[in-house]
């Protein structure tokens, strides 16, 4: 920022620039030579008394030393214009009275330069401290408009409870005037005189307080949870006491009313989804209970009257009791599928490789119909998770690639693992007929079915495969090129380093 | 001979299961009752007679009108004099929180209804085998399991 306006006291002490001021004093001399004799020869006035005027203007224009020697230099000046007119200059200006005249202008034209040195100092004072005072009111509007803009609640306080300032974000939160500012006890606020106890004591052992909660209670009754940060202001003395509290509030019920409203949502989600975990339980309970009527006098009739009907007759009767026995699997998977979700989950550390030999030996007499090839990678890794819902993961895969390869075909099943981080990526490829691509979204729909006419099945095993991964928080996906194959792949935590799991 | 008691209210479910044991070897007599009251009535009259509950077995479904089948094992607990006599349940649907329960209450095992007629036999005679071991005649040893 640059001045806005010169120093009139300054301009009149200091003629700039430096040639102006060498002009003018040219020009003083100049004068005073011209007119010392004719003035002179007047009478009644000393040499030394006409030589005060141009000391004082070149004292004022160069200072003290200016106008010391202007004095001494004006004495040889005077001797010199006398003797050019024939008087015996040198005898004036040395004889009696003139010695003492010449001594007075030089100290007149010291006196002056100096005076105007001082005053320049002192110019040169005032300008610094104005320009102080103005910094500082700057400041100070600029703290105070912080102070009074903000819409955090501020406020200084002294621990006798009264306000001695506040902003109106406080004044709005209190719900108070400003004109009732200083009738605000602050102890009556505390809803627990206590908290407002430990709040001093805290200030008075650290000098500051950083979030401490309170609840107060207002005047109409309301309360407020807050969090205070403040600090101390100590007053002279030895013992230094706190005599203010500087500090500023934050309103946190908000937060607890959208913390509550969030848990009861929460709450309520939970409550429909148990609803409709009985729904469908109860459901597949009904459903179940005339399966097994159904089911149970077509087996009977199945087993021990086919003979008594002709061929068309046992052709009919095969497919109620296959359409039971399909039926069946569907509602037993429907409650597999119901129990995954409602199930509680461990977290625990899986070998990878028990479980995989788990499904295999699960679903041999499958693979040995098919005349399937199940290779195994040797070393997989362990995982993190709950050993229920990995089975039902590693069986519902196995079970699908060995399920969806062509009949003339022999299965060939490949389960491999990496390491990605801190995750497992265990991978399961077959040699099936393949998923398009368009179709991969729906491969892991509940209830959804491919190809229904080729391969037999109820559509949940994969979702299940889904849903067991979600469980686990891992991920789900696959790659595949239809008609070669499909390689499956699932991502799940990798186990915990077993030094960290001996130290819990 | 041995006998089971059926707890049933289903009467197709009755019948079934009756048609199912008509099909054992050694035979199993049957007797049926459609609630938990008739059935309490029926094993007081029964232990009343000496050795009256011995080789025989409960088989409970636990949706039942009026007391449930979680009731019936409750009072059967309450007896000591009934601590030998095993009841099982069946269910149409499994439910592990109820198979908890059941378990819980004291019963020996909690099997889900087959859809396949073939296999109730095979189920009644495992039962048997595990919780009546040894056939009749030495009905009355626990079975520890």
């Amino acid at each position: 920022m640059r001045r806005e306006r010169r120093n009139p006291f300054r301009s009149s002490l200091v003629i700039e620039p430096a040639w102006r001021r060498w002009t003018a004093a040219a020009l003083a001399v100049l004068v005073y030579a011209a007119a010392f004799v004719p003035l002179y020869r007047q009478g009644g006035v000393g040499a030394s008394a006409l030589a005060v005027f141009p000391v004082v203007i070149l004292g004022w224009l160069f200072g003290a030393w200016g106008g010391l020697l202007a004095g001494v230099g004006s004495a040889f000046l005077n001797a010199l214009l006398l003797s050019f007119v024939g008087e015996p200059g040198w005898a004036i200006v040395t004889g009696p009275g003139g010695m003492e005249g010449s001594a007075l202008v030089v100290v007149v034209g010291a006196v002056i330069g100096l005076l105007r040195d001082l005053g320049l100092r002192l110019d040169r004072h005032l300008t610094e401290w104005r320009k102080a005072e103005r910094a500082l009111r700057s400041a100070e509007d600029r703290y105070r408009l912080l102070f009074e803009r903000s819409r955090d609640p501020m406020y200084v306080s002294r621990p006798d409870g009264r306000i001695v300032e506040a902003n109106d974000a406080m004044l709005r939160l209190l719900g108070e005037q400003r004109s009732d500012l200083h009738e605000i006890d602050v102890n009556a606020l505390y809803e627990d005189p206590l908290d407002r106890e430990r709040f001093m004591r805290e200030v008075a052992r650290a000098g500051f307080v950083e979030d401490f909660p309170v609840r107060l209670r207002l005047a109409n009754g309301t309360t407020l949870d807050c969090l205070i940060t403040a600090s101390a202001r100590y007053g002279a003395g030895p013992e230094r006491p706190v005599v203010e509290y500087q500090g500023s509030l934050r309103n946190v019920s908000e937060n607890r009313t959208l913390h509550s409203l969030a848990e009861r949502r929460t709450h309520e989600l939970q409550e429909v989804v148990h609803e409709l975990e009985s729904f469908t339980y109860s459901v597949s309970h009904d459903l179940r209970t005339h399966l097994v009527t159904m089911g149970g006098f077509a087996s009977i009739l199945w087993t021990e009257y086919r003979e008594h009907l002709d061929e068309k007759g046992q052709n009919f009767l095969e497919r109620i009791v296959t359409a039971s026995r399909r039926m069946d699997a569907f509602v037993q998977d429907l409650l597999n599928y119901s129990r995954i979700g409602r199930m509680p989950v461990s977290e625990e550390r899986v070998e990878l490789s028990e479980i995989v030999a788990t499904a295999v030996a699960t679903l041999a007499p499958m693979a040995e119909t098919r005349g399937a090839r199940i290779d195994v990678a040797p070393d997989l890794p362990a995982v993190q998770g709950d050993r229920t819902l990995l089975e039902r993961v590693v069986e519902n895969l196995l079970s699908n690639a060995l399920k969806f390869v062509p009949e003339d075909r022999a299965p060939e099943v490949s389960i491999r693992a990496e390491v990605e981080e801190r995750r497992v990526r265990l991978k399961v490829r077959d040699n099936g007929v393949g998923i398009e691509s368009v179709d991969v979204e729906r491969a892991f729909k509940a209830f959804e079915r491919l190809d229904p006419a080729r391969f037999p099945g109820t559509g949940v095993g994969l979702s299940i495969v889904e849903k067991a991964v979600d469980r686990l928080g891992g991920d789900v996906g696959v790659r595949s090129v239809p008609g070669q194959g499909s390689t499956f792949w699932v991502l799940l935590p990798l186990a915990l380093p077993a030094e960290l799991v001996e130290d819990e | 001979m041995r006998w089971a008691l059926l707890i049933e209210d289903e009467a197709d479910h009755r019948l079934l299961i009756r048609e199912a044991m008509a099909r054992m070897s050694p035979p199993v007599e049957l007797f049926e009752v459609g609630a938990a009251t008739e059935a309490i009535a029926w094993v007081r009259e029964r232990a009343a007679e000496p050795d009256g509950l011995a080789g025989g077995l409960v088989i409970l479904d636990l949706g039942l009108p009026g007391p449930s089948g979680f009731r019936f094992l409750e009072w059967v607990r309450e007896h000591r004099a009934l601590d030998d006599l095993p009841v099982v349940v069946l269910t149409a649907s499994e439910n592990p929180m109820d198979a908890e329960h059941a378990f819980f209450l004291g019963a020996k095992g909690y099997y889900q209804k087959p859809a396949d007629f073939r296999r109730y036999v095979d189920l009644f005679e495992r039962a048997f085998r595990i919780h009546r071991p040894g056939g009749p005649s030495s009905a009355g040893a626990q079975s520890g399991s």
